[in-house]
């Protein structure tokens, strides 16, 4: 049996207003007295600090939560984000962002550092912070300990989230280049 | 700091709700399960908030 461990992370909403008196009174008695409910530009979320035995537990019995609380409320992302930037791996990690620097451009380390998956104004590097984290513990480099199978989930939970909603916008032959391109993939073809 | 968050009170389970200037908001509880973890959440939302004046974008 594990110990319980406190986890925290943020599910963004959509659907009904949160924040009335109403829904929060119905949160709060549902459970979620270990969140705090807020907005950001826009977005309602909720932010959870809670003890489970495993961050899948953990994630599962916030859903199971808000969802009975309100009806029609809805998941749409899980944070923290699975995209990070060099400063936010240093922060992950409990590196200095000048050595994590070193290693992304491996003129420190093993080498192998993983490859940006995507650039913020042209310059910026983004990497999938499941892959920097599986390379941080193989080669024993970070300073925290790390959830990489956390962060393989988050990802592909936020990945989900993401086809769900923009997937019904597409036509049928943009589906089937979707598929195509994933090849055989169980997620996109069910 | 001067984050210029104001707070509106609550009822029931909510103490109050927290407002930044642009829009942001907090709700807080009057008895939440753990008081050093929404205080870190009451923190968080303050020091992160994209519409500080004194933030990186806007520098």
């Amino acid at each position: 049996m594990t110990n319980p461990k406190t986890y925290s992370f943020t599910l963004y909403l959509s659907g009904p207003d949160v924040l009335t008196d109403e829904n929060l009174d119905a949160l709060y008695e549902a459970g979620c007295d270990d969140a705090a409910f807020g907005e950001r530009d826009g977005a309602q979320y909720a932010a959870f600090d809670r003890e489970a035995t495993s961050f899948r537990a953990a994630l599962r019995s916030a859903i199971s939560n808000l969802t009975s609380a309100v009806s029609g409320l809805e998941v749409v992302r899980i944070a923290p984000e699975e995209f990070v930037t060099l400063a936010t791996i240093a922060e992950r990690a409990g590196l200095s962002r000048e050595y994590v620097r070193l290693l992304a451009n491996e003129e420190r380390g093993p080498g192998g550092f993983p490859p940006p998956v995507a650039y913020a104004d042209h310059k910026t590097r983004l990497w999938h912070w499941a892959d920097v984290a599986e390379w941080l513990q193989e080669h024993k480099k970070s300073k925290e300990q790390l959830d990489t199978e956390g962060a393989d989930l988050v990802l592909a939970v936020n990945a989900a989230l993401s086809y769900q909603r923009h997937a019904r916008h597409l036509r049928k032959a943009d589906l089937a280049l979707v598929a195509e391109v994933v090849g055989d993939n169980p997620f996109i073809h069910s | 700091m001067d984050a210029g968050w104001t707070v509106e009170a609550g009822k029931g389970h909510t103490w109050g709700i927290l407002r930044c200037s642009h829009g942001c908001k907090l709700a807080v509880w009057s008895t939440p399960r753990n008081p050093t973890t929404i205080a870190k959440r009451i923190r968080e939302a303050i020091e992160e908030c994209p519409h500080d004046l004194n933030d990186d974008e806007q520098r």
